[in-house]
């Protein structure tokens, strides 16, 4: 079947925008190798798409528009629990009073520790999301890429820590009536990885402690939730941009490292905590 | 659901897409400060309504809300700007015939057209009015589908086609000029 001019006026802007389907754009490519006036007609239409695509602002998140957005919305979690809707600002002050005076984690800060702008922290995130449905991961590898998305929002959105505190034995406790397991709050001060605070979170469903800790510049979630018995070696992935995930499980415990740090550290990370934490199973402490 | 839940679903779905969200608003109300709180309140519903979304992608459901959110606010700050009469059917049938008999014949070496001036392009952009420029937005900026700009824009898909490829084509004639 042959296409006429006609035709390949009308289906111009299908096909520069690959909306024809394939035996239907075979036969428009067909047309435009016999005929240079359609072929001409088509690359003018595709260097206008072209000229947008490539030349046209693509205006970035202004910063501290997202802050804004989530600092006004109903606040979450454990306040906001069968209490119903309340008006924003005893919540504002409850879980967002730390993005203020005395912050731990101020959200201008959390951008800096990604070192880049919003707009390319959200270019990442939608690189990520893309990626997910890109490949076909395994179980663990999309596990691993979920976690890393989630280290990512939470340093785009400020929101690393519910409880910022560099004592464990404020941290351990704040877990107690919000999570049905108790997970182990191991400080590494010592060694070079201090513990900074902890959240709630929740992974494929289910709730999950994240404590929180810092090798110099970059924060390192560490993503807790109970197994069934288990025990098994650190095994470390690549994820996407530069974040690593290091695993395991023991205790009971499945355990996910995640963060921008380089592999041998991260790894030097997982091997420490799980030292700890058999000195920590030696000797009972409160 | 729970105030918890909507805000962790809101995170972990519709968050994402606040790039794409204030960029539509940037295009639609054409300012900075207006774009911020058009997204601001396009957010504040999404929240609102976000039990109502089921699926995997709420870049369309968002894009929806937000174009709504702008229109809705143009309509109330800026009716004095609508000083066209939009018609869809604008071109006769001649008209549009010697517009591809242009496309095939005469205007700009394409590659001209391609390496156009960053502000030639964004004012050529700014200038069409709202529903052309919108879908030249979805399209060659976000790469949605003209089903899921059709959803969007609340049009029938042909109309997606017939705007995108008339949008284009004022698009090429402004560019013309300036070249």
């Amino acid at each position: 079947m042959r296409l006429d001019c006609k035709t390949c006026k009308d289906q111009l802007d299908l096909y520069v925008d690959g909306e024809l389907d394939v035996p239907q754009a075979i036969v428009f490519e067909q047309h435009l190798e016999s005929c240079p006036e359609c072929k001409r007609a088509y690359e003018q239409m595709q260097g206008i798409q072209a000229a947008v695509r490539q030349q046209a602002t693509y205006f970035a998140v202004p910063d501290g528009l997202a802050d804004r957005i989530l600092a006004g919305l109903p606040a979450n979690a454990e306040k906001a629990d069968g209490e119903g809707q309340k008006d924003q600002q005893p919540h504002r002050r409850n879980r967002w009073s730390w993005l203020g005076a005395g912050a731990a984690i101020a959200p201008e800060t959390a951008w800096k520790w990604l070192g880049i702008g919003a707009s390319a922290a959200f270019a990442i995130m939608l690189a990520v999301n893309i990626q997910l449905y890109r490949n076909l991961p395994s179980d663990n590898q999309q596990l691993g890429q979920t976690l890393v998305e989630d280290h990512v929002r939470s340093m785009m959105t400020g929101h690393l820590m519910d409880v910022p505190s560099t004592d464990q034995h404020t941290v351990k406790p704040w877990f107690n009536g919000k999570l049905d397991f108790s997970p182990p709050v191991i400080d590494l001060k010592a060694q070079g990885f201090p513990l900074i605070g902890g959240r709630l979170d929740y992974i494929a469903g289910h709730p999950a402690a994240v404590i929180v800790y810092r090798r110099n510049q970059h924060p390192i979630d560490l993503f807790i939730w109970p197994v069934t018995q288990g025990q098994n070696e650190p095994a470390s992935m690549a994820g996407k941009h530069g974040y690593h995930t290091v695993h395991w499980q023991d205790a009971g415990m499945m355990f996910w490292a995640v963060s921008d740090l380089n592999k041998a550290e991260l790894e030097q990370f997982a091997q420490l905590l799980q030292q700890k934490l058999h000195q920590q199973d030696a000797t009972p402490v409160s | 659901m729970t105030e918890a839940m909507k805000a962790r679903l809101f995170q972990e779905k519709v968050l994402q897409h606040l790039g794409a969200a204030y960029n539509l608003a940037r295009w639609l109300t054409r300012n900075d400060a207006d774009a911020q709180d058009v997204v601001q309140e396009a957010c504040m519903r999404a929240f609102r309504f976000i039990e109502g979304f089921h699926g995997e992608n709420a870049k369309p459901w968002l894009l929806t809300i937000v174009r709504n959110t702008c229109y809705s606010w143009l309509q109330k700050h800026r009716s004095h700007e609508q000083d066209y009469s939009f018609d869809e059917d604008m071109d006769s049938r001649e008209q549009l015939e010697a517009d591809y008999h242009a496309l095939q014949t005469v205007g700009p070496e394409t590659q001209l057209l391609m390496n156009a001036d960053r502000q030639i392009i964004d004012q050529a952009l700014a200038e069409l009015p709202p529903e052309f420029r919108e879908v030249v937005v979805l399209k060659d900026m976000e790469d949605l589908s003209y089903k899921e700009i059709a959803e969007i824009a609340n049009i029938p898909m042909g109309t997606v086609m017939s705007r995108l490829s008339r949008a284009r084509r004022m698009l090429r004639a402004r560019l013309v000029k300036e070249l």
